[in-house]
């Protein structure tokens, strides 16, 4: 029972770790546009077809595995760039269905343009030399890989926590966010930071598919496996709060590695359990947007 | 009735006749044409695409020959997404274009959608790589012919070749996806290699189940690594089996297990796994053109030249040789029967015996099942592109493995003599 648990533990917060590193882009986006990107695990996809381009199936050593998902996350961030310019930007100021529908479309066309230059068959990444192997905790086999998600997942919402709380940046964005015709009367270029805000989030989807690529096959649809959990995740945290996600994240995580581990003939069900308690109980989510972040 | 009224009338009928017999001149004229539904769009794709790129080199290769009853062969393509309900729609729209022979059902999902539809169409329709029992038993009709073997005789042969091949490997267990096809070929295979091990002292562990298209499995490879079992069936498919090994290969399980036994992704598994292919994976397999007894084959080597000058690609897939059989199989039919109506078609099936790249098949009578050579691939890692090779093919007469013909009647383990 104890070794379950640990293992348990170990792989909730790694699960949780993998739903946040996805879902903080998305909520991110949500914060500031008030605009649920439905294309964002198509942007994940795109992002780890690029790190599998540029760093091929076995990466040769962690910081060149961590090079690649930085470049990832930059040619993402381009994308977004180029989105913002040609779709997000000229969907401000309109009702959020043709938000939706427009993301939905933008998901499609992602789709496409990955099968017409990848194609349909499947690939697969590894993980760095350093953290290809397991560790032996008990009865419990626990990936180094595993480990390094953990890790780069708090990291992230680390710096994601410091930005929004503690630097300049994140207080303009935050004001933006509460109201943006206010802060365009006291001198803040609004367009820039909501532009700068998408290219942020894409850049945090791409920089996503590039660290977890070696644990999911590469295909189109490499994204449906962690967006379902992100949007959750986005829903039960509070739309809009980084931290309420990321809280949101590790409890999907853990709930879902013991309902796999204690009652796996009942496998997911104990995930829609929490979604559904969330709802009834605390609709709002953990933490509420009062002006996002 | 005035005598214009009634020149006008003889006039309209023979017009209707003359009609209707210029159409039907066409029809007898004209190329043949096949109707073909495979998944050739979403999840189902890479198993469809290559049944089609198959079908396509029979029709060629016919065609090349001076075609069938003098006609050249038009293959009528339509996309069945996967998708019961597109299979139904797609085989409707090809009987109303008035087309009654048919190859489709590359996956159970959608040939259970068009099986049952064959008699009121009155077509032939050839399930081409569906392998769920009920094709050949309660959905059972003359008018469908599968050229594949079913899960029972599939996993049977299987599980008894791995333990013919590995008879030191003492201990197994499965890890398959929690649903009917799931259950059942972990139990056939099981049940084999129980049945099979030299001096039948080969324990099989309890099945660890999981979802079919789960992508977290470090849960269940925690109890696999766990367990005491030397080899191991898997019996997850598709993109989740690759991201199984992807998982499993981090934590050491391709140095627990002596063997694995894969459910039949093949070549898909090694091609994106490439020098990461587990290096004793055995799988279900159809075809590999470089080994015995395919390379002295004389149809193995033509269908090996055709898919090469076809696509430039040099290392075909096995189910390509799984998509010409079905199709020769059919266009074998209509030879025999010197007729494409359907019930000469079907007379002519019932009795036919073709060859193949595989070697000669044939259909037994009572539940129009193919009797074939099962194959079945040992694969690894490789240097060379395409990063991993087919070291050795193993086969099972699967005659000797089918269960008795029950055309109609449910399929039930237990009715069978242990």
């Amino acid at each position: 029972m104890i070794n379950q648990s640990v293992f348990v533990l170990f792989n909730g917060l790694a699960s949780g770790m993998a739903f946040f590193l996805v879902a903080a882009g998305l909520t991110w986006v949500f914060g500031i546009l008030k605009i649920l990107n439905l294309a964002h695990g198509a942007f994940f996809m795109l992002g780890a077809y690029i790190a599998y381009t540029i760093g091929g199936a076995s990466p040769g050593s962690l910081w060149a595995f961590i090079g690649v998902a930085l470049l990832a996350a930059i040619a993402i961030g381009m994308m977004g760039l180029v989105t913002d310019k040609f779709v997000l930007g000229r969907l401000r100021n309109v009702d959020y269905h043709y938000v939706l529908i427009a993301t939905f479309g933008l998901m499609l066309f992602c789709e496409g343009v990955a099968k017409a230059i990848w194609g349909s068959d499947y690939y697969s990444v590894m993980p760095p030399p350093e953290v290809d192997t397991a560790v032996k905790i008990g009865s419990s086999y626990i990936s180094l890989y595993t480990i390094l998600v953990i890790a780069i997942g708090l990291a992230a919402f680390a710096v994601l926590e410091l930005i929004m709380n503690r630097m300049w940046a994140g207080k303009i964005m935050r004001a933006v966010a509460n109201d943006p015709w206010m802060a365009g009367t006291i001198g803040i270029n609004v367009p820039m930071v909501l532009m700068l805000s998408v290219v942020a989030s894409f850049a945090l989807a791409g920089f996503a598919g590039g660290i977890l690529v070696p644990n999911q096959t590469l295909s189109v649809h490499v994204g449906s496996s962690f967006i379902l959990y992100a949007f959750l995740a986005v829903v039960i945290g509070g739309l809009g709060s980084i931290r309420g996600t990321f809280i949101a994240c590790i409890l999907l995580g853990l709930v879902e590695s013991a309902n796999a581990t204690f009652l796996p003939e009942y496998g997911g069900i104990a995930v829609y359990i929490l979604l559904a308690v969330f709802l009834v109980a605390r609709p709002q989510g953990l933490f509420p947007p009062q002006g996002a972040l | 009735m005035k005598r214009r009224t009634l020149l006008k009338g003889l006039a309209a009928g023979a017009g209707l006749s003359l009609g209707m017999k210029a159409t039907y001149l066409r029809a007898q004229s004209g190329p043949l044409k096949i109707g073909v539904s495979y998944a050739l769009s979403g999840v189902g794709a890479p198993v469809g695409t290559q049944f089609m790129k198959g079908t396509e080199i029979a029709a060629m290769q016919v065609n090349r020959d001076g075609g069938l009853l003098g006609r050249q062969i038009e293959l009528v393509v339509r996309d069945d997404k996967y998708n019961s309900a597109e299979s139904v729609a797609v085989a409707r729209e090809l009987a109303g274009a008035g087309i009654n022979l048919l190859i489709g059902g590359s996956q159970t999902v959608t040939a259970l959608g068009l099986a049952p539809l064959a008699p009121e169409l009155n077509a032939v329709v050839i399930i081409a790589g569906a392998a769920g029992m009920p094709v050949t038993h309660e959905l059972f009709n003359r008018n469908i012919f599968r050229t594949v073997a079913n899960n029972y005789t599939q996993y049977s042969s299987f599980g008894r070749s791995l333990i013919e091949t590995h008879p030191e490997v003492k201990t197994w267990i499965s890890i398959a996806p929690d649903g009917d096809f799931g259950r059942d070929s972990a139990l056939f295979f099981g049940n084999a290699v129980k049945k099979y091990a030299p001096g039948k002292d080969a324990t099989v562990l309890d099945t660890i189940f999981t979802q079919g298209t789960a992508t977290d499995f470090r849960t269940q490879i925690n109890a696999l690594m766990s367990s005491k079992a030397e080899g191991l069936y898997v019996g997850i498919a598709g993109a989740a089996q690759i991201s199984f090994f992807q998982q499993a290969r981090g934590v050491g399980l391709y140095d627990k297990f002596k063997v694995i036994g894969e459910v039949g992704n093949g070549e898909v598994t090694g091609k994106a796994m490439g020098r990461n292919t587990y290096p004793n994976l055995w799988s279900i397999s159809y075809w590999n053109n470089d080994l015995e007894p395919f390379k002295s084959n004389p149809l193995s080597q033509q269908l090996y030249k055709d898919y090469v000058e076809s696509t430039g690609n040099k290392f075909p897939p096995a189910l390509v040789m799984a998509g010409q059989r079905s199709a020769m199989a059919l266009f074998e039919g209509v030879r025999k029967a010197k007729s494409s109506e359907t019930d000469a078609v079907i007379a002519a099936m019932e009795d036919l015996t073709f060859q193949t790249p595989g070697g000669p098949c044939s259909f037994r009578k009572e539940d129009h099942q193919l009797i074939a050579t099962s194959y079945y691939s040992q694969m690894g890692p490789s240097d060379k592109d395409p990063f991993y090779k087919i070291m050795q093919m193993a086969q099972i007469d699967s005659s000797q493995m089918m269960e008795p013909a029950a055309p109609g009647v449910k399929f039930d383990i237990k009715d069978l003599p242990q």
